[in-house]
């Protein structure tokens, strides 16, 4: 498909009737515009011609009454107009679509009108060949928007929503589900081939039970797919409610951040008022005790002094008793002791030892003061224990205090919001949340049910092979033509597996042919694909890039858009809208020198903050820079489309 | 009427605070977050012998007639009487005596250093190393 002309009436900032010729030969055209003048809306101007749609942020539909052009000051639904014109295949078409035409009641609705080499298509065949010229479901791939690159790392988590749907974006644009539609053909086809096997198995005695057994299966297995339709439906039900309603709220981002930076810091707030309460609750439980460890300083104090004090006393009263022994001696000859005589010798020795004391007194002195040892030993107390409990105790308070303080501003700037918004955003917040529980569990009831399914699909094989294996004559056709049908969805099941992998490949491959074009970085080697076609750059040792840069998912993106191009039996324009976005001058270059190997036509939607004309026109020489057009301002709500580059 | 422990009399069974005391007693226990008056009577006599306050009443004690104790409830294990009889083995007055009249003074002064600036915490009435 090559595009050759645009006519606009009336959308968005284009007043009037405006044409944009695209260039009639292979390269690059540029269109230059500031911000506001309608970039986006010339590529909306384009998607609403091929699909009908207008997307705003985040890939949001418009409100297309919304869209027609407001210079004439009405806040009324305008009616506005494109005629895409194109050629394919060596045809021409000519696609019309204008919205606002009256129905007749004072309402609006649309009108579509495809021509081909000068034939009005009636609506079916309209809708047929649009289809097979260029679906919406790849249209990201020749529309690009390169505000909606995050999708593609998307596709590095499989299982991910945005990668799920990328994913059958890219198997469409490759061409998969003509393979896979032939193969779900063949197994309804070979499933009312079981069904007709079952009641010709049913007509004959021998094989009578079988026939029904096989049919009971079947109800079962028709039941199971049943279930799984259902439940698949009831997945992208919940998963559009998601993304509306995930769409309502990006408008209010800021309130949704405040509430959940509020939420999260009421919970830290409940687990410190936790953690000081326990601190608090810990030093309580030895409040009872804590005089002990106030004392304790005086009390280890005083227990020294009794020790000194024992230790003499326990002195005073040996040497007490060794007086009192010696005296005894002396006095009455004999040794209390051994009891043997004392010589006048010995009694001369022993006769200095007077008793100065008299030991029951210091026994008593003793004993007392071993009971205040006691007393005091009993006293015990911990002081480091205690100390430790209240700064603990301190620490949870401050931190709770500083985390009120931190809740409090938020609920200050919450407390700034305009009446009700918090209260709908909250409401919406709850809603998506319980959708998105929703999902989750009709996901894991979808894939019991698929599991279940196969079970019975299974179970149905089977029956069928036994009826095939007992020979009867009354099955014998139906037999074959089930056998002959089993293999052949065998061979497109296995076909369908093996065109996968080699398109893998073969995408493999062309994006990093691009990629290595592309990137400034020498030891980034190469791109490897995942099965839901996610690409990972990896260095020359074959190790992974880990949390690669925004810039570099942009150049992946484009890599992964360009091999697709390449690969797909579609060809179409590249049509992007602020490409270089995220780069750097050298990966700009990189990518605009690049640009023409991707596609016959490519159209970059600029302003010159974002691409140097010079740079530009010293890239794309040789003829590869096919055409400049600018947005002039006429006024905030009207631009006009001229030829050249801005003035 | 009470007789001298040393003597082998009755002891008092009931201690309280002084009327004057109880309120600042009741300061210091929101200040030092202690969950019962008890606990402040208490470290209030650990604190009064810590810094060696005089046993005998001051002129101006008044009648302690304020929040009452049980001396079981109060000094379970007798803990508190042992320390002060081991520290004055002397004593001849009620020791539970001795101890309410140090509990009373004892939260004065500490209410004083408070105040002071002195103590802030109950880490200031503690020695760790």
């Amino acid at each position: 498909m090559r595009l050759l002309r645009l006519d606009v009436d009336d959308f968005g900032p284009y007043r009037g009737t405006q044409r944009y010729d695209f260039a009639g030969v292979p390269g690059v055209e540029l269109l230059w515009g500031e911000n506001g003048r309608g970039k986006t809306s010339l590529l909306n101007a384009i998607r609403y011609a091929l699909f009908g749609v207008v997307l705003g942020r985040a890939s949001a539909q418009i409100d297309l009454t919304t869209v027609g052009n407001r210079d004439h000051g009405s806040n009324e639904p305008s009616p506005f107009k494109t005629t895409l014109t194109f050629e394919h295949g060596g045809q021409t078409f000519k696609l019309t679509r204008a919205y606002g035409v009256s129905d007749g009641a004072g309402g609006v609705r649309e009108r579509v009108s495809l021509v081909r080499d000068g034939d009005v298509l009636g609506p079916e065949e309209r809708d047929q060949q649009m289809a097979r010229l260029l679906p919406e479901q790849i249209a990201r791939f020749f529309l690009f928007d390169a505000e909606l690159l995050q999708e593609y790392e998307q596709l590095l988590n499989p299982g991910s929503d945005a990668g799920d749907k990328l994913k059958a974006a890219i198997e469409r644009i490759l061409g998969v589900p003509v393979l896979t539609q032939a193969r779900d053909d063949v197994a309804a086809t070979l499933k009312r081939a079981r069904t007709l096997q079952a009641k010709a198995a049913q007509k004959d005695k021998a094989t009578r039970d079988l026939g029904n057994n096989l049919q009971i299966a079947q109800d079962y297995a028709d039941q199971a797919r049943n279930n799984v339709e259902a439940l698949t439906e009831q997945v992208e039900s919940l998963q559009t409610d998601v993304n509306e309603v995930e769409r309502s709220l990006a408008g209010s981002a800021r309130y949704q951040k405040l509430l959940a930076t509020r939420n999260e810091r009421r919970l830290e707030v409940e687990r410190l008022q936790q953690r000081s309460t326990e601190r608090n609750d810990e030093l309580a439980a030895r409040a009872s005790e804590i005089w002990r460890a106030v004392a304790s300083p005086l009390v280890t104090q005083r227990l020294a002094e009794l020790e000194r004090l024992d230790d003499d006393l326990s002195e005073r009263y040996r040497r007490a008793i060794e007086a009192q022994q010696g005296a005894l001696a002396v006095s009455t000859g004999q040794c209390p002791t051994c009891k043997q005589e004392v010589g006048t010798a010995a009694a001369a020795l022993l006769h200095p030892h007077k008793p100065t004391d008299d030991p029951a007194t210091l026994q008593a002195e003793m004993v007392a003061l071993r009971s205040r040892r006691a007393a005091l030993r009993a006293i015990g107390g911990d002081p480091a224990l205690i100390a430790r409990l209240e700064r603990e105790a301190d620490q949870a308070r401050v931190d709770l205090s500083d985390a009120q303080g931190q809740l409090d501003d938020v609920e200050a700037d919450l407390a700034d919001a305009p009446p009700g918004t918090l209260e709908a955003v909250s409401t919406i917040i709850e809603q998506l949340a319980g959708y998105k529980a929703s999902l989750t569990n009709t996901r894991n009831r979808l894939a019991e049910a698929r599991a279940d399914a196969v079970a019975k699909e299974n179970a149905v094989t089977a029956l069928s092979d036994r009826l095939h294996r007992a020979g009867a004559g009354s099955t014998g056709v139906e037999d074959r033509r089930v056998a002959l049908l089993s293999q052949l969805l065998a061979l497109l099941t296995a076909a369908v597996t093996d065109f996968r992998d080699r398109l893998r490949e073969s995408v493999e491959e062309e994006a990093t042919k691009i990629f290595r074009l592309l990137s400034a970085e020498p030891d980034y080697d190469r791109l490897r694909i995942n099965d839901s076609y996610g690409l990972s750059i990896l260095f020359a040792d074959g190790s992974p890039v880990i949390n690669r840069s925004s810039g570099y998912e942009h150049v992946v993106a484009l890599s992964l858009t360009a091999a697709l191009q390449r690969c797909s039996p579609m060809s179409g324009p590249f049509i992007t809208d602020s490409p270089f976005g995220r780069l750097d001058g050298r990966h700009k270059r990189h990518v605009l020198a690049t640009l023409p190997q991707i596609s016959d036509q490519v159209m970059l939607l600029v302003h010159d903050e974002e691409l140097d004309r010079q740079m530009a026109l010293g890239l794309l020489q040789d003829g590869q820079l096919v055409a400049e057009h600018h947005l002039r301002r006429v006024s905030g709500r009207h631009t006009q489309i001229e030829r050249g580059a801005p003035a | 009427m009470t007789q001298p422990a040393a003597a082998g009399g009755t002891e008092r069974v009931n201690v309280a605070f002084t009327q004057a005391v109880e309120p600042v007693a009741r300061r210091l226990q929101t200040r030092l977050r202690m969950p019962n008056l008890m606990d402040v009577a208490r470290i209030a006599v650990a604190f009064a012998v810590r810094q060696d306050l005089p046993l005998g009443r001051p002129s101006d004690f008044g009648p302690a007639s304020n929040a009452n104790y049980n001396v079981g409830s109060l000094d379970p294990g007798r803990d508190l009487r042992g320390l002060v009889l081991a520290l004055h083995p002397d004593l001849t007055d009620d020791p539970y005596r001795v101890i309410e009249t140090l509990m009373n003074v004892g939260t004065l002064e500490l209410d004083r250093q408070v105040n002071a600036g002195t103590v802030v915490s109950l880490q200031d009435l503690l020695v760790t190393s």
